[in-house]
């Protein structure tokens, strides 16, 4: 076989070398070291702000009239952007969805999940794959300068390293005292007694207690103030970042943090800000900032009283605001900088998060219902193209990568299966995609806005819910529909390629089948 | 200028060309290429039925058939030197190359009625994205001719019949069923040529067109080639199974010769028909022609369409891209292109947005000045034909059925001094080697290959009917404990959340018995 190789090796760096030559560029790609690209100065920044467990009834811009809490930047970003209606990541929780947001590659339906040591025993916990692009792989190739900043205890961990590496400016942060076991472990965690305050009495005997002796311990060396919280940490390594990265445009920037993830501990002064002590608050003096045994608890089992899960309710608004507040920071360190009219911002989550909802607190497989699916998601286009617009598309977390790099002018690898939602600021549409379809654990989901169906991955316990008329989800009518029972199992099998895997028990054997 | 034109189509890509950061963004944004100007005017797609790159001079020396139309194309095209169809027989190659998509490794499969019980033997589904859809939609002018029943309803809308009926009959043996076969293809291919030749004409005013021309004997979407060995080959090599595929024959070296003549013929019809085509070939179109399948002529003991053989000469199928400007004209490429590239990058070259779903890569970066090297990487290249799959790279070559009951590893390159032939099994000398191209296969079918049923592949068990699982009269109670079976071993703790080891202690070993 004759070699190939005629081509001039290093005309144009990398698969993303758009448009170089018409800017007359490629005469300096010559260099072997200097990556010729067609980015230059013409395309816009991305900058990506993604919040865990953000439930997007508790964004105002998602839920303006029956406003749970303040968010005033997230709505203003809003009121610039085209926002989603109904985005569902296409893979939960937050380690699937983190490696679809990265990847571009779907992690639905965790056909390939293997358990894996220094990551959480359940299906879809597993590293970025040698063979799966990384968005900012692909962009560093294209010239691209990358930057990501996160709490996130799974990306600072030492499962995503072949992820960090791909960067280019890195600001991981070990603030997530309660999870930091999942890197580096803390090793002076606060005695039993000073976590009484926080500790559920059902929860006294469980691993929660020390992860809070974790957290607390670690607050109390590193925690003085506001600014060190996590959420203030990510945003300002990322305030940093920007100010080396915007010499280098164009630049991709993820901002990523993990509250208002458990525990739910924002700074005091939001915590009242929506109302005050009550419940278990008020009569003990334990503040429910950690109300459920991860993953989640029923309601019953760590007897909260409504009072306190409306408690519940407030400290996470609380964590929501001061997520919106940084964000507001940030946002306005990007106006300052002017770099907010030459930026792609996209704005989403990986999760919600169950607070008091059909009985149960936390995060569980078969109750992802819309409390767990429905997530925010925006774009704001530099020109401010369809500001303030709504789509009915169903946006998802790995649309995110290849929407990037469309912005930016590189080429998609193949195997990224997300669209290109950056068709839409063009007044084009991205291919159909009528149904969402999603997993969590080892239930698979599928719906729109008419329905919402959830199952099993082997095709137990199917349940049917009414959006129209029950939006709360919480009258199962399967029974009455078997048709659409068995059309949203057909498009779950159908977008896993025609069968569903499935897994043992809780996950600890990997895929057993399917 | 051609050159700057396609390098400013992206898969939807923002193209941001000229200057400006901001002004720049509005008539650079990513589907404004859809139908404006960075496009080429019309792209021709070709299929050659059941033709071996090896017959075809310009790819292998010395080839046994002539083919002058092919290789003057080839000097005028970029040629791809290893390319094999993502999955055979005929009609999963079609499906491939109109979705985009891998049919690899045909866990979507599910019998219907009229079609052979061989797993790829399905229609295009409703949820993939079918090419002549997308392009239809947009605007393009789009015609398909083709006799492939499967293409049929709705989304095929701009399809053309040469008008072959379907028998499902195909017979069994070199005479009966092998030698007629050929004979079938082509009068097929003549048909449907010349059909191709009246679309072009139609076409030409067009402000911009797809065409594809694709042969298509009917008799092969409702029955599987057989193929034949010799009778000491199987005991040789073992198979595994072949979905009723293989027919023990001991066929003589004249029976040989005597298919390759007849298959030579088939090349030069072929090859003449094709003549034809390209003399109503505008200069500024695309032309893209493939094979669909290669097939046995005796090599090794086997004979016969998409068989599961050892030498990659069966396997691979001419791939040529003439791009309108003429660039990378003569070149040639050893990335393992496929046919599920064929839609991602006509739509690209069609400057449309390629539709996620599509898994395939866009080629047309190589006329963009991308090396192979920086094309995203394929460093193997995987086939599958029911239930065998055959994995190779530069060097290996696997074939193994998907239980991995039997696989057969072969030195595919005979450059290399070493006293192993060709045909020696060598699959228990390096089972590193084995591996790792086996687990190539399981990565790119997403962890696990499917296992088949005798009406598909094979489904998690259906639901029973009775919400209440667990029995303890509670329907949906979503109780996490099965009380059927009490003492499964599986206590509350192995159903909580785990990996949580506060104290940073020992994470908990992978897998629990």
């Amino acid at each position: 076989m004759a070699s190939g190789n005629r081509f001039t090796r290093r005309g144009l760096f990398g698969a993303g070398a758009a448009g170089a030559a018409a800017v007359g560029m490629s005469a300096c790609g010559d260099d072997y070291f200097e990556p010729a690209t067609s980015h230059g100065k013409d395309s816009p920044n991305v900058i990506l702000i993604f919040t865990d467990s953000t439930r997007a009834d508790y964004i105002g811009h998602w839920n303006p009239d029956g406003r749970l809490v303040d968010t005033p930047n997230l709505d203003a970003l809003g009121q610039d952007s085209l926002a989603f209606k109904l985005s569902v990541p296409e893979a939960m929780p937050t380690g699937p969805a983190r490696r679809g947001l990265l990847t571009g590659v779907r992690s639905f339906p965790f056909r390939n999940y293997v358990p894996t040591k220094g990551l959480p025993l359940g299906p879809g916990w597993i590293p970025i794959l040698d063979h799966q692009p990384i968005v900012t792989e692909v962009l560093g190739e294209a010239g691209v300068e990358t930057g990501y900043c996160t709490d996130n205890p799974f990306l600072v961990g030492p499962r995503f390293a072949n992820f960090r590496r791909t960067l280019d400016f890195v600001r991981p942060s070990y603030s997530q005292g309660a999870y930091r076991f999942l890197n580096k472990p803390f090793k002076r965690p606060a005695p039993r007694s000073a976590i009484e305050r926080y500790l559920l009495p059902e929860l006294s005997d469980s691993v929660e207690v020390g992860r809070l002796r974790s957290m607390v311990g670690w607050n109390s060396i590193y925690r003085d103030s506001d600014r060190d919280y996590p959420t203030a940490r990510v945003v300002r390594s990322g305030i940093n970042v920007v100010d080396d990265l915007k010499k280098k445009s164009p630049f991709f920037l993820g901002v990523d943090c993990f509250d208002p993830h458990e525990p739910l501990d924002a700074p005091r002064v939001f915590q009242n800000k929506f109302g005050g002590p009550k419940g278990i608050e008020a009569e003990k003096g334990i503040t429910p900032i950690q109300p459920f045994e991860t993953p989640y608890s029923w309601v019953i089992d760590v007897e909260l009283d409504d009072e306190t899960i409306e408690r519940v309710r407030e400290l996470y608004a609380a964590e929501i605001s001061f997520m919106d507040e940084w964000i507001g920071r940030l946002m306005t360190r990007l106006d300052d900088l002017k770099l907010i009219d030459e930026s792609v911002i996209i704005y989403s989550s990986d999760h919600g998060l169950t607070l008091g909802e059909h009985g149960i607190v936390g995060k569980h497989g078969s109750r992802a219902q819309w409390h767990i699916y429905h997530v925010p998601f925006m774009i704001r286009h530099p020109e401010g193209k369809l500001a303030g617009q709504w789509d009915d598309y169903f946006a998802s977390n790995h649309d995110i990568a290849r929407t990037a790099l469309s912005f930016m002018g590189a080429r998609a690898p193949g195997m990224m299966t997300g669209e290109d939602l950056s068709v839409i600021f063009d007044g084009k549409r991205p291919p159909p995609r009528p149904h969402f379809t999603s997993c969590y654990d080892d239930h698979v989901l599928a719906g729109d806005y008419d329905w919402f169906f959830i199952a099993d991955s082997a095709g137990f316990r199917k349940r049917l819910y009414d959006k129209k008329n029950d939006p709360k989800e919480l009258v199962d009518v399967a029974d009455q529909h078997p048709d659409l029972v068995e059309k949203y199992w057909r498009i779950l099998s159908d977008e896993a390629g025609g069968t569903l895997p499935q897994f043992s028990r809780h996950g600890g054997k990997g895929v057993i089948g399917g | 200028m051609s050159l700057t034109r396609r390098s400013l189509l992206r898969r939807g890509g923002a193209t941001a060309a000229g200057a400006g950061v901001i002004g720049a963004l509005a008539s650079a944004a990513p589907a404004s290429a859809q139908l404006g100007d960075d496009r080429e005017a019309g792209v021709l797609l070709v299929v050659l039925p059941l033709v071996r790159a090896d017959h075809v001079d310009a790819f292998e020396g010395g080839a046994p058939a002539k083919t002058p139309n092919l290789n003057e194309l080839t000097k005028k095209s970029l040629r791809f030197d290893r390319a094999v169809p993502e999955s055979m027989a005929a009609l999963s190659a079609r499906r491939a190359l109109v979705t985009g998509m891998r049919a690899f490794p045909f866990r979507d499969w599910r019998r219907l009625e009229g079609f052979p019980s061989v797993p790829g033997f399905n229609p295009v589904w409703d949820y993939q994205p079918l090419l002549m859809e997308v392009t239809r939609a947009a605007g393009v002018e789009t015609i398909y001719v083709t006799d492939n029943p499967v293409f049929d309803g709705p989304r095929f809308a701009g399809v053309r019949r040469a008008g072959s009926s379907a028998s499902s009959d195909i017979g069994s043996g070199i005479d009966d069923e092998l030698i007629p076969s050929f004979k079938r293809l082509t009068d097929e291919t003549r048909r449907t040529m010349q059909l191709g030749v009246r679309a072009l004409r139609e076409v030409k005013n067009a402000r911009s067109f797809f065409v594809g021309v694709d042969p298509f004997d009917p008799a092969d979407a409702y029955a599987a080639p057989p193929f034949y060995v010799r009778p000491g080959r199987v005991e040789d090599d073992g198979l595994g199974p072949t979905d009723g595929r293989m027919v023990e024959l001991n066929f003589s070296d004249g029976d040989i010769d005597r298919v390759r003549a007849a298959y030579v013929n088939h090349v030069e019809a072929v090859d003449d028909e094709l003549g034809k085509l390209l003399d109503e070939v505008p200069d500024d179109t695309v032309l893209f022609v493939l094979g669909d399948h290669g097939l046995a002529l005796g090599e090794h003991g086997y004979l016969g369409r998409a068989a599961p053989t050892s030498h990659r000469l069966s396997y691979e199928i001419p791939y040529l891209i003439r791009h309108p400007g003429g660039e990378k004209s003569g070149d040639d490429v050893d990335w393992y292109a496929s046919t599920h590239d064929v839609a991602p990058t006509v739509l690209s070259f069609l400057g449309l947005n390629i539709p996620g779903k599509m898994d395939g890569e866009d080629l047309t970066a190589l006329f963009d000045d991308v090396d192979q090297e920086d094309l995203p990487d394929r460093p193997k290249s995987i086939t599958a034909v029911g239930s065998q799959i055959i994995i190779r790279d530069r060097r290996w070559l696997v074939v193994a059925d998907r239980e991995r009951i039997v696989r057969r590893m072969y030195d595919d390159d005979e450059e290399v001094e070493d006293d192993i032939t060709r045909y020696d099994n060598i699959a228990n000398e390096d089972p590193g080697k084995l591996t790792e191209l086996s687990v190539a296969a399981l990565t790119v079918a997403g962890g696990t290959l499917p296992e088949f049923g005798p009406d598909g592949a094979l489904r998690p068990p259906r639901e029973h009917g009775d919400d209440d699982t667990d029995d303890d009269g509670i329907p949906n109670d979503f109780d996490p404990f099965d009380n059927d079976h009490p003492e499964d071993g599986v206590t509350k703790k192995d159903l909580q959340f785990d990996g949580r080891y506060p104290e940073g202690g020992e994470l908990p070993s992978v897998a629990k018995p």
